[in-house]
């Protein structure tokens, strides 16, 4: 289906190229995973399997591609376009439309197809993506998830040979991501569609696809299929990505073979624990294996708490009330308090109230009914912006907090606007912290996405906030970037509340998370409670980890690939 | 409170007026804007205001659309009114009060000898304003009956080339995504301690730090928004077919030609009455449509 | 203004002056020449009854006339000061002395010598004198004789003619049953006929702008100098008489303002030094039983205002103050402001023109974008309607209500600066011809869909601001890819906005005041376009470079 030889592009400007030699050949019905770290040509390559490098870029292409024979080098747009979809990341940026039914019929309409094919394309294609009943839905109205589908839809509806995904899953939430890694993989399953897909987050979607090629510096590294490509595990440790839980587990645990997913993996370490122990798994029980049990977890994350969440709270929430709309309410009756020092989670599914929390903290909203007091101020009795140099709030998108010339400007700015001494020093020390300090003299706008995170950070750091307020910091940016400014936050002491979807960071970096849904909190613990109980996890569009997952099946109680690595070894 | 989304956004109904094909609406706004600039007598504009303004009656608006319809013909009625009651240059006019008075340094100069509320002008004001409440009232009226997909599908099939037209489709529906942009950058700015509703030239930095990131975010947008339309064909052919079909009702035809012959027959008409008042043509003939124009139009 | 008094078309300076001499001149007092009149006077000369010896009647002309203008069955109303005018010339070779001696009837008061004595040296020599009179309100009405008596003294021999006048005094009711003003037609021609051609009752005022006097300056057909900044029209006022006796008088007329009956000083301005009042008046002699149409002219200087007037038409009998016959009419003055007028239609056409051109020629245009850039295109359109359109819809009635003139300041701001700030960076990332019409097609349109904006007026506004900065922007290199770097690069690329933006400022006001009628003072469009048009969109431009920049990186 796929055909490259000898690969080679540079984008104008560059000196050195961007893709160096790839030679590549895809067979029909393939579902490819090509992954690798920033900057290593991935989405340059997708973008040659659609003709826009060459055709649609000013940059120098040598080798060849060739889609179902065709070469794109002498085919036009028009025809390359029909014969890949391409789907990007962020579905808002794809969807022109206000109507789902206009958006699926433009490509259709272009090919200047009949009204009845066109209607017919149109149901079939939001049939496959199963998103019939939206056909006249406002595209405003949906969840990213369904954005995305849309988009796919959108793709479909052209017929294409190949369908092309460009992180496509990477600014979703846990529900969205799994309905559209479910939609792709229906695709390819029943429609026999090529999939080449490109994404860093393999971990979490390397069960469903047949091969993994991995890119590095405009290189192929590996071309493995699925089931043998993490036996050279040290090539993806060496690019920074992330293993399945289950091939850490396994390979931590000296297995000879990795399975990818979770059933798998219980059935081979149920089948291990048998042989070994030769007794039934399903009747262990965890008192009897003594580790990590949910006494000790409760004991333990009791002292936590009482070390964080005593004295005078930061944040005092009185039955708050809120909605934005009469007749919609957002928030039903918040109590809560937050204590100096804590590093709160917020977590639900999207319109679970958690941002909408946020932004009373921050006292941008002001609640309907019920107080909210933040460091002893009722957020009522003062102008939202009086809180501004106690409070920092890093919003979702933080590429719209950057409006300066440069980077130290950009950080400057809040502390020179504040009245502020020494700002030179805050400065400097805010973008220390955050390793900014060798852009100061770039454009914000102009760094990559998780650059501009940093600055956005710094940018509030330098003012100095008692309280740090992340909105969804993790959507759409990079594990390492997260975990950067995370490690920063362990380490400084301030008082920080975020909203996340991202089960890992909440786990990793929260001292106590809290889980909302439909305006109410339903969970406020530290991690190991709250993601022990899977009642609450099914209230929301939570899913535990697959480590969790095995730990529980296997009757552990064990919360990361360390523990049950641990717990295990004692046993096989 | 009266926000952005209530002008901008239709209430989508079945009734008589919604149904009307876009085409006929855009054509009858466009016939409704000729008229009322022929038109001088104000019992007649007033009746077309009326007439225009009883087409909000079928049409069912919800009481938030009435309002924010009542604040903003307020709005255009009293601004016109304001400015013409200081510049009207007819006589005869009564002084009522005095702003700039003529001997006033340097204000008194610039005026030309002082600046002054006259009576008689809030009058012409409030006349002359009625063309603008005309063309502001057809005009909502048209664009909170009709979802923008149908007037930009009427718009590309009354000529408007069809890129112009998605452009215009893409526009309408990153508008709510930018203006919620917009607003995000003004908080950030304010909850870093800047003020950017101060006069003065700190507006200046406002615009510039509202535009920036809102730009920024609007030309990596338009990459990703240009491959996946390409990759879905566009502008691959010269022509393109359309899922949704316009049709004409009888109605709708009726209404066209209607509004049409009224244009042009009201159009002509006050041509040649002000020919003959400007002492450029007459004929005698034609006094029968002059006496038509001067009592009626 | 002073632009506008030099600038003077003579065809018009022409009109003012045989307007001045033809349509009716003057008699002032000590001169006997009426040219206008003499006619009349001539017509009506059939009395002077004459006695005495008939040579000497054939060596001098004795001539009385009382009241002065009628030789007989003249009449003279109660209270009035009235002139008699006595004149003598000789036919004789040699010296002759007369004495003349009037007599009036008891009762008549007359101011000055009843008797007069002078010599005649030779022939043609001639004598004339008026005499003031004054009948008192109290003169029992009826006919009274007055007798003349001329002695003659030719070598000392003495002899006498007399002559004998009837004048009837009548009482001001009499008077004013006899004459009554019929009609007055507004406008008309020089001799009082109206013209069916012309509106009733109305008066076009002149253009008033220094443009199209220019362009006839340039076109050959008007010139720098003459009286021009006075135009004249005239009205015809039908006038009768009904009464036995011919009656002089005096047909005058005032434009008044409506509320206050003032006199308007715009239509009574100076001509030749000396106020029009004095040449616009007519004064007949209306013979018993007789109707006439009197022309008056009206001098309208170039600083009348359009609307409502009085127009006061009165006839006083010739010699006295009192007012017999008067009648108000309403007028209308039109002010046609030729210079909007054609600034609009020139903008229409052009407007017109150009949207064809871009109907037709759109595929070839669009075509020469890529998609990218077309979306950007409408990304930026959405922007500038989220920053500017949507805050303006609300703020620039609530701004022009509070601030009233001075709001344009304020506005200027959103509308100049950041629209400009969009408008050039679009075109710093895009420098191609066309960036910016296809800007502004998208926000007309958007504003148009949105919010029913589809306004004549924005249409052409924005296609002439549009033409305007293609073409200049086309011309300092800026869409034809040329970097603007430096000073001088933001400068020309400021001046060029800014004067591109003061265009279609100053073209949409004139279509403002055009196809909406509305009225804005000179000062308010100098002041709107030299700060808003020029100044701001200068800053506007200027920060658009930067932002435009900055945006470039972006894409980088």
């Amino acid at each position: 289906m796929i055909a490259i030889e000898d690969l080679w592009y540079t984008y104008p400007g560059r000196n050195e190229p961007t893709l160096k030699g790839i030679d590549l050949t895809i067979q029909k019905d393939e579902f490819v995973l090509i992954t690798g770290p920033t900057g290593c040509g991935k989405s340059t390559l997708l973008k040659t399997l659609n003709g826009i490098i060459p055709h649609e870029s000013a940059g120098e292409m040598k080798g060849n591609v060739h889609i179902n024979g065709m070469s794109t080098r002498d085919s036009g747009m028009a025809q390359l376009g029909q014969l890949t979809g391409l789907v990007f990341q962020n579905p808002d940026d794809q969807i022109f439309s206000t109507i789902v039914e206009d958006e699926i019929a433009f490509g259709p309409e272009n090919l200047c197809l009949q009204k009845s094919e066109i209607d017919r394309r149109v149901r079939e294609s939001l049939r496959m993506v199963g998103m019939s009943d939206h056909r006249f839905a406002q595209t405003t109205a949906l969840s990213g998830g369904q954005k995305q589908r849309i988009c796919i839809a959108s793709m479909l509806a052209m017929l294409p040979q190949v369908m092309a995904l460009d992180e496509p899953i990477s600014q979703m939430d846990p529900k969205g991501a799994s309905e559209v890694m479910q939609t792709i993989r229906d695709l390819n399953r029943k429609l026999g569609l090529t999939i080449v897909l490109v994404e860093h987050r393999v971990h979490e979607i390397a069960h469903l696809v047949d091969r993994i090629i991995v890119m590095d510096c405009g290189k192929i590294v590996l071309d493995e299929p699925a089931e043998t490509a993490f036996e050279h595990i040290e090539v993806f440790r060496s690019l920074g990505l992330r293993v399945p839980e289950t091939v850490e587990l396994f390979h931590k645990m000296d297995f000879e073979s990795y399975p990818l997913r979770v059933e798998e993996s219980i059935k081979i370490l149920r089948g291990q624990m048998e042989k070994q122990n030769n007794i039934s798994a399903s009747s262990l029980t965890t008192s009897q294996y003594g580790f990590y049990t949910s006494n000790d977890i409760s004991n333990d994350g009791g002292s936590f708490l009482g070390e964080c969440n005593t004295g005078n709270p930061v944040i005092s929430i009185r039955d708050v009330w809120f909605g934005y709309e009469k007749d919609k309410t957002v928030l039903k009756g918040i109590d809560l308090d937050i204590h100096k020092g804590g590093r709160v989670a917020l977590m639900g599914a999207n319109g679970s109230g958690k941002s909408t929390l946020l932004h009373h903290l921050s006292a941008m909203l002001k609640p309907g009914r019920g107080d909210v007091e933040v460091f002893g101020y009722n957020t009522r009795s003062k102008d939202s912006y009086s809180f501004a140099s106690k409070v920092g709030l890093v919003f979702q998108n933080p590429d719209l907090m950057l409006f300066c010339d440069s980077v130290e400007e950009e950080v400057r700015f809040a502390p020179s606007n504040l009245g502020y001494g020494d700002i030179g020093q805050k400065t400097a020390n805010s973008m220390r912290s955050m390793a900014i300090l060798d852009l100061q003299h770039d454009l914000p706008q102009a760094l990559s996405r998780g650059q501009r995170l940093r600055v956005a950070v710094a940018s509030i750091l330098s003012m100095q906030p008692q309280l740090i307020l992340l909105d969804e910091p993790t959507t759409g940016q990079d594990k390492m970037h997260i975990e950067q400014m995370m490690d920063y936050f362990t380490g400084d002491g301030t008082t920080l509340v975020f909203c996340t979807h991202d089960i890992e960071t909440a786990m990793r970096y929260a001292t106590r998370i809290i889980v909302m849904s439909d305006g109410v909190v339903i969970a406020d613990g530290n991690g190991r409670e709250i993601f022990s109980d899977t009642e609450i996890l099914d209230r929301t569009s939570l899913k535990q980890p697959p480590v969790m997952q095995i730990a529980r099946s296997l009757g552990f109680c064990a919360f990361s690939v360390d523990e049950l690595a641990e717990g295990l070894g004692k046993l096989i | 409170m009266i926000s952005a989304r209530s002008i901008a956004e239709p209430t989508i109904r079945d009734t008589v007026i919604h149904r009307l094909d876009p085409r006929a609406k855009i054509i009858m706004l466009i016939a409704t804007s000729f008229i009322i600039v022929a038109l001088d007598n104000p019992q007649t504009m007033l009746l077309l205001f009326l007439v225009v303004l009883s087409g909000f009656v079928p049409a069912r608006m919800p009481m938030i659309k009435m309002k924010t319809l009542l604040v903003l013909l307020v709005l255009v009625m009293w601004g016109t009114m304001y400015s013409q009651a200081l510049f009207y240059s007819q006589l005869p006019r009564t002084v009522i009060f005095t702003i700039i008075p003529p001997d006033a340094p340097f204000l008194g100069w610039l005026t030309h000898g002082g600046l002054f509320v006259y009576k008689e002008g809030f009058y012409y004001g409030a006349v002359q304003a009625l063309r603008s409440a005309t063309v502001l009232s057809m005009g909502l009226l048209m664009c909170w009956t009709t979802d923008p997909r149908d007037m930009l599908n009427g718009l590309a099939r009354l000529k408007v080339p069809y890129s112009i037209a998605f452009m215009v489709v893409t526009a309408v529906r990153f508008l709510p995504i930018i203006i919620a942009e917009v607003a995000t950058v003004i908080t950030v700015q304010r909850l870093k301690g800047f003020k950017p509703t101060k006069m003065g030239p700190g507006m200046i930095k406002t615009a510039l730090g509202v535009l920036t990131p809102t730009l920024a975010n609007c030309v990596r947008r338009a990459s990703v928004l240009a491959v996946s339309i390409e990759s879905r064909a566009f502008r691959a052919h010269r022509t393109r077919t359309y899922l949704k079909e316009l049709q004409y009702s009888r109605f709708d035809m009726i209404l066209i030609v209607a509004a049409v012959s009224l244009t042009i027959s009201i159009v002509s008409a006050k041509l040649l009455f002000n020919l003959y008042t400007s002492e450029i043509y007459y004929s005698s003939e034609l006094r029968g449509i002059y006496s038509l124009a001067r009592g009626y139009l | 203004m002073e632009m506008i008094k030099t600038m003077r078309a003579p065809v018009l300076a022409l009109v003012v002056l045989l307007a001045a001499i033809s349509a009716t001149v003057p008699i002032t007092q000590g001169s006997a020449t009426n040219a206008a009149n003499i006619v009349e006077t001539a017509s009506t000369t059939t009395g002077n009854k004459t006695t005495g010896d008939p040579i000497l009647e054939d060596m001098v002309t004795f001539l009385v006339q009382v009241p002065y203008g009628i030789e007989d069955g003249g009449l003279a109303v109660q209270g009035n000061n009235l002139s008699a005018y006595v004149f003598m010339e000789s036919f004789l070779h040699g010296e002759m002395d007369v004495v003349i001696r009037l007599d009036f009837p008891d009762g008549f008061q007359i101011r000055g010598p009843a008797l007069q004595s002078f010599k005649l040296y030779t022939e043609y020599d001639d004598w004339y004198q008026f005499i003031d009179f004054y009948v008192p309100p109290d003169m029992p009405t009826g006919t009274y004789a007055i007798k003349a008596t001329a002695t003659i003294e030719i070598e000392g021999q003495q002899d006498v003619i007399e002559r004998n006048i009837a004048i009837r005094v009548a009482s001001k009711d009499e008077v004013s049953d006899m004459i009554s003003i019929n009609r007055v037609i507004i406008p008309s021609d020089e001799e009082g006929i109206g013209d069916a051609s012309r509106q009733e009752n109305t008066f076009v005022l002149q253009e008033t702008s220094p443009l199209i006097k220019r362009m006839a300056v340039i076109a050959g057909i008007g010139s720098s100098d003459g009286d021009g900044d006075v135009k004249v029209s005239h009205i015809g006022v039908e006038i009768e008489n009904n009464g036995d006796e011919a009656i002089p008088l005096i047909i005058s007329y005032a434009i008044l303002d409506v509320n206050t009956r003032q006199p308007v000083e715009e239509f009574r301005p100076t001509l030749m030094g000396m106020s029009s009042e004095t040449f616009s008046y007519a004064n007949i002699i209306l013979p018993a039983g007789s109707k006439k149409t009197v022309g008056l002219p009206v001098y309208i200087s170039e600083t009348a205002l359009g609307g409502e007037y009085l127009m006061h038409v009165k006839a006083t009998v010739m010699g006295s103050d009192w007012t017999a016959a008067a009648r108000d009419d309403r007028i209308n003055a039109i002010s046609r402001n030729w210079t909007s007028i054609f600034i609009s239609l020139s903008a229409l056409l052009l407007t017109i023109t150009a949207i064809g051109i871009f109907v037709l020629r759109s595929n070839a245009i669009i075509s020469s974008f890529k998609t990218r850039h077309l979306m950007m295109i409408s990304l930026f359109g959405t922007a500038s309607f989220a920053a500017v359109n949507i805050p303006m819809t609300f703020l620039w009635d609530i701004a022009h209500a509070v601030l009233g003139p001075f709001s344009f300041l304020f506005i200027g701001i959103f509308y100049e600066i950041v629209l400009y700030m969009l408008i050039v960076a679009s075109v710093v990332l895009i420098p191609k011809p066309g960036v910016v019409t296809l800007l502004l097609m998208v926000r007309y349109l958007l504003n148009g869909v949105l919010l029913g904006h589809f306004n004549p007026v924005f249409l052409i506004s924005y296609s002439v601001n549009a033409i305007a900065l293609e073409f200049m922007l086309y011309a300092v290199g800026m869409t034809r890819g040329n970097v603007i770097g430096g000073y001088a690069g933001r400068i020309r690329t400021g001046f060029v906005c800014a004067t591109a933006d003061a265009l279609s400022q100053y073209v949409s006001f004139n279509v403002w005041m055009v196809l909406y009628r509305l009225f804005y003072s000179d000062w308010y469009i100098r002041a709107n376009i030299l700060i808003d048009g020029f100044l701001y969109t200068f800053i506007g431009a200027w920060l658009g470079i930067n932002l435009g920049n900055r945006l470039k990186k972006v894409i980088e």
